[in-house]
């Protein structure tokens, strides 16, 4: 096979994500307000992946702590002169958007809490997502039972209220998790007695038994190594509490994914196409993988990008409580936090201090305001009853 | 002449669930006791309107629908077919049961199953839904392939080309999508995509309906052609008599999940002698102003595949209905040259 | 000589889609007779469908009409449809010209009864007659009530003429008056503010109530007329539980309720039974001759064709390249496409013969003839000038340079 034809072949595989691509710039620029949606997200992003030049840190081992300079209480106004001696000595001058209440740089806080807002937004949506298209792509698929339980266990994690669930797992678990492997051992041993059991029932005669009695062999031998783990196997997670904010919007945030794809998946599962996969003998894991998800995975990417949006918003919202966030770090939500006694300052000049939440909070809001935009534009671009107008 | 399937018996039912508890109320009988033998390298029709249970019937045979019960002999020797039929009879169970487990497709589980696959393909009505809107042209034809297991690598691609150019496609549409063609190519790929295993026998179900005429012309020439080329067997499922009178060797009309009458085609074209068949043939519209033919007009619609109604299903809404077609339900009698009725006009009153 | 009811003039589609215009309609004639059922045929992309929708101006967008007539008689006086406006196109569109689509149960509406969809097409169009008879029943029944009171007051009289008592009067009742008063009012002025006020008033508008009951009898008398076994429980039946037949016996009744002169028919039966078909173009031949409309009939079946039209039209990728009378079309058929169509279809015994190449893109038609690339007879003026329509023999029209 020529390389020619290799080419020629994956050029003709992206071709109609190109074409998709090239019609959803073209519908893009016809809508402004999509067009403002994705430029904001375009700033934020190379805000975030430029930071370290945008605002070069200043401890470079901890780069998402804010450097304080000195320790008075009062936030001071923008533009105002950096005093400490250190700081200026790796470059900063200027406090450019101010400082708040203990002499948290702004400017340095929200530049770097972009990077934090993206990570949290996309590893949670993603994470959200993987879990979401796996129940929801094998309770669409296989109805019956299988269908009845995953969606009890769905309309169970709904219930959750999320933000009351992230605060339990923020007290609850400890800031540093040892994993012990041996009770790991023990459930993967499970998992794997299950699988192969299941495997098992579908292969036939001799196979079954010689691959059972490699599954009753591996079941004993994990189980033996969970009982009796010498402590050099377990492993030590370091969770500061925006890593415990961040599993516990991901545990609770899969089942609208899940409710979407099994809607798709149900709808797809009757086209005469997958069922001429049936006919070809195409394995249940491979329809559902090459068949069935590539066809229902749009709404759910519409959904995924309006839900970063509300993600950071969430985790914002648990910053600004104090459960989020450690101190110092750079993260929207805990500027603003700082900034609660300062909002009305008095009869005089009341809005003196008003550079202490604005900031953070327009950079909040742009951001949240920018995903959903881009989610919007998303839909009304990849919706095909209106798509070809 | 051998036969290449033999269906006894076979029955698939829906079952209607209702009340409270959701338990089985009643049964859709899509397919309810149907016999039938299909030669090998004939081209077999199967007409009837929607509803009779044909396109059920098709696909119960290819094991995309569970059978309810009933045999499905698949490439079984006449000696063999003879000594099941004498084991039905004596019950000895056991050595049907191994009988059963060797020939009948119903039976099949796993890897039997699986390996089954590659000898009978499905044809489907609409190619636009039929084939995946995201894989190119290329992955389509060789997923049988891959899925099998039957060739590696390399030799994928050339028997995918190998497939395409016996269609009349060539090396150029691999690397398309299934949008970028026309409905008639469309179906030729889905054509390609079911004979590239080899198989033995195809379903052709409903083909040509959902192409125009001008096209038709075209696949029912592949089909002939395919069909010499590579000794394939047919069933040609359709609702469409005029197309199935050109292609199709014996056809068998349904009603109601039942076969009504089976006959060599010119044989029940010209002659058809269950009231339903007769009706159905004089309601084919003919491209001729010239000629008028006597209409014979059915009064109601079909009922439905519940409830379908006792003794002769069609008594009903045929004209020729007399007492005995309400109360018994009429076999399968062959009144001479290979040619059955199910009618109580054809079989002897008992006296 | 009959005259002519509809004349399509010239008519130009474009669609303006992603992916480029598509010149779906390139100038189509066609006329059509008192009386008669003309049969528009044609494959898939020819532009049938869509010329049957832009009589009555229902293209949707992206598609816009880019030039030509459509020249209707309506009550003695010429029309140009295109140029109408929408209000105007309201009133014509299911009184003058109907249309009855191809897939019925996407046609009705899934929430409303049968009943409820056919009263909807006769509130719209008939209002005032059905107003009329509502009155006509109203006083049928005072009289009624006079009669009986009369008979009473007779025995009363009797009986006071003995005792020596007053009689009291009987009058119908209060709001049946009013009613009566208020139906009365909407003939004269459907406009006043009076009734526009009364009518969102809970019990003041009981009189809509009364001209809906009138306006189902006329459904369940419509009904019977479609030969449907049983209509007044079928006028409450939802379209789900309607079979493919009745369901588009139902539209047929939608469409012929108001009597139109000109009835549309977009492929009414191409997903229905063989059978069931049968029944249906049985129907429509009766019911043809029971409200004397004419039919423009689109299909692609050339038997259904040879069944039902007297002249057909036949099209290929956006006009008409043959029109004349079915006989003449079947037996001889003068332009190559026509003739290519009749062979192209399957015959026992025969060898298949299919047209070569496929359609034309539209977005970039061929120039000249559209037929040119697959045509055995093309020559050169046919790459370059697109065909008039020429009379080539009595009411016979060809486009094509052959018969130039």
């Amino acid at each position: 096979m020529s390389i020619g034809y290799r080419l020629r072949e994956f050029k003709s595989g992206i071709r109609p994500w190109l074409n998709e691509l090239k019609f959803t710039l073209k519908k893009i620029r016809k809508s402004p307000l999509s067009m403002v949606g994705t430029a904001i997200i375009i700033f934020f992003a190379v805000i975030a992946i430029f930071a370290p030049i945008l605002a070069p840190p200043v401890d470079s081992r901890d780069p998402y702590s804010i450097f304080l300079d000195g320790y008075g209480p009062t936030p001071r106004p923008p533009g105002s002169e950096i005093l400490d001696s250190y700081i200026r000595g790796t470059g900063w001058t200027t406090h450019y958007f101010g400082t708040e209440e203990g002499q948290i740089d702004i400017y340095y806080g929200c530049i770097w809490g972009a990077r934090t807002a993206f990570s949290i937004g996309v590893l949670v949506v993603v994470i959200s997502l993987a879990i979401g298209l796996i129940t929801g792509s094998i309770s669409g698929f296989y109805g019956g039972i299988i269908d009845e339980l995953l969606m009890r266990f769905t309309d169970i994690i709904l219930a959750f209220p999320g933000l009351v669930f992230a605060m339990a797992l923020v007290i609850a678990l400890p800031p540093q998790w040892p994993l012990d492997l041996g009770v790991m051992g023990i459930g993967i041993a499970i998992v794997v007695a299950i699988g192969v059991v299941g495997f098992l029932l579908k292969l036939p005669g001799i196979w079954r038994f010689l691959l059972g009695l490699a599954g009753v062999a591996a079941f004993a031998g994990l189980f033996v190594w969970g009982l009796g783990s010498p402590p050099v196997w377990v492993l030590r997670l370091n969770l500061n509490n925006l890593d415990k904010v961040l599993i516990a919007l991901a545990l609770v945030g899969w089942p609208g994914y899940t409710r979407v794809i099994r809607g798709e998946v149900l709808r797809v599962r009757q086209e005469d196409y997958v069922e001429a996969a049936k006919a070809v003998g195409c394995s249940d894991f491979r329809i559902i993988l090459r068949h069935i998800l590539p066809n229902t995975i749009y709404p759910v990417i519409i959904m995924a990008s309006l839900d970063i949006g509300a993600i950071v918003l969430t985790a914002a919202a648990l910053s600004f409580l104090g459960i989020g966030a450690p101190v110092g770090y750079a993260d929207w939500g805990q500027m603003i936090s700082f900034a609660r006694n300062w909002v009305w300052a008095g009869k005089e000049n009341p809005w003196q201090f008003w550079y202490t939440f604005t900031i953070p909070g327009l950079f909040i809001f742009l951001f949240v305001l920018g995903w959903n935009l881009l989610g919007d534009a998303f839909r009304d671009i990849l919706d095909p009853t209106l798509r070809r107008r | 002449m051998s036969a290449l399937i033999e269906i006894r018996k076979l029955k698939k039912y829906y079952p209607v669930l209702g009340g409270v508890l959701r338990r089985k109320v009643a049964d859709i009988r899509a397919v309810d006791g149907v016999n039938l033998t299909i030669v090998k390298g004939e081209c077999f029709g199967l007409v009837g309107e929607s509803g009779c249970g044909k396109t059920t019937l098709g696909k119960t045979v290819l094991r995309l629908v569970q059978p309810t019960s009933g045999a499905i002999y698949f490439n079984a020797p006449p000696a063999v077919l003879e000594e099941i039929e004498k084991l039905e009879k004596s019950k000895d169970s056991r050595r049907l049961r191994e009988l059963r487990r060797m020939y009948d497709l119903a039976t099949y589980k796993g890897i039997k199953l699986q390996m089954m696959r590659r000898k009978m393909q499905i044809v489907y009505q609409d190619p636009t839904t039929s084939l995946d809107p995201r894989m190119l042209v290329k992955d389509i034809v060789a997923e049988p392939l891959i899925v099998q297991g039957i060739v590696r690598g390399q030799a994928v691609r050339k028997k995918v080309v190998e497939m395409l150019s016996k269609v009349g496609l060539t090396e150029r549409h691999l690397l398309r999508y299934p949008h970028e063609f026309s409905g008639g190519q469309r179906q030729r790929i889905a054509v390609a995509r079911a004979l590239v295993t080899n198989p033995d026998f195809v379903i052709l179900d409903e083909p040509t309906s959902a192409v125009d005429v001008s096209v038709r012309a075209q696949l029912l020439n592949l089909f002939q052609d395919l069909q010499k080329e590579l000794n394939l067997t047919y069933t040609f499922i359709s609702h469409d008599l005029s197309v199935v009178e050109c292609i199709a060797h014996r056809v068998a009309v349904m009603y109601l999940g039942k076969i009504v009458e089976m006959a060599r085609t010119e044989d029940l074209y010209k002659n058809p002698l269950h009231p339903y068949a007769q009706a159905l043939f004089s309601s084919i519209p003919i491209p001729d102003p010239t000629i008028k033919r006597k209409r014979i007009i059915l009064t109601g619609e079909v009922p439905s595949p519940v409830n379908p109604p006792a003794g002769c299903r069609f008594h009903t809404r045929c004209p020729k209905a007399f007492e005995i077609c309400h109360i018994k339900e009429p076999e399968l009698k062959d009144v001479g040259n290979g040619h059955l009725v199910a009618c109580h006009l054809f079989i002897e009153p008992e006296c | 000589m009959t005259e002519e009811i509809l004349k399509v003039s010239d008519l130009r589609l474009n669609f303006y889609t992603y992916e480029g215009v598509v010149q779906a309609l390139d100038g189509v004639f066609l006329n059509l007779r008192k009386g008669e059922t003309l049969g528009i045929v044609g494959e898939t992309g020819c532009g049938k469908s869509v010329t049957g929708l832009s009589i009555l101006n229902l293209v949707p967008p992206p598609g816009r009409i880019e030039g030509g007539q459509v020249v209707l008689e309506r009550k003695g006086r010429e029309v140009e449809l295109l140029t109408e406006k929408e209000v105007f196109l309201r009133r014509v569109r299911g009184r003058d010209i109907s249309m009855v689509f191809q897939d019925p149960r996407s046609a009705l509406d899934p929430v409303y009864t049968a009943g409820d969809q056919i009263v909807e097409v006769l509130l719209h169009h008939r209002t005032k007659e059905l107003i009329q008879e509502t009155i006509e029943r109203l006083d049928k029944q005072d009289e009624g009530v006079r009669k009986e009171t009369e008979g009473v007051k007779k025995i009363e009289s009797e009986k006071q003429a003995k005792s020596g008592k007053k009689v009291k009067r009987e009058k119908p009742g209060f709001l049946h008056n009013f009613y009566k008063n208020t139906l009365q009012a909407l003939l004269k002025n459907p406009r006043s503010l009076r009734l526009k006020i009364m009518r969102r008033i809970p019990i003041l508008n009981g009189y809509r109530r009364l001209v809906k009951k009138e306006a189902k009898n006329e459904a369940v008398e419509i009904l019977r007329i479609m030969r449907i076994p049983d209509p007044e429980r079928v006028v409450g039946m939802y379209p789900h539980e309607l079979s493919g037949g009745m369901a588009q016996r139902v539209v047929i009744a939608m469409a012929l309720a108001c009597d139109p002169d000109i009835l549309i028919a977009d492929e009414p039966t191409t997903n229905l039974d063989v059978t069931v078909q049968l029944q249906i173009l049985q129907l429509i031949k009766e019911l043809k001759e029971r409200f004397s409309s004419s039919i423009i009939y689109i299909t692609h079946d050339m038997g259904v064709v040879a069944e039902m039209c007297d002249r057909v039209a036949v099209m290929y990728a956006g006009s008409v390249v043959e029109l004349a009378e079915v006989g003449e079309v079947f037996k001889e058929p003068l332009h190559p496409y026509t003739r290519a169509l009749l062979e192209s279809i399957p015959r026992p015994g025969l060898p298949f013969k299919s047209i070569e190449g496929i359609v034309p893109s539209l977005i970039n038609p061929p120039k000249g003839c559209r037929f040119n690339d697959r045509c055995p007879y093309a020559m050169e003026v046919c790459h370059t000038v697109k065909p008039k329509s020429v009379e080539v023999k009595k009411n016979h029209f060809v486009e094509c340079f052959l018969h130039e």
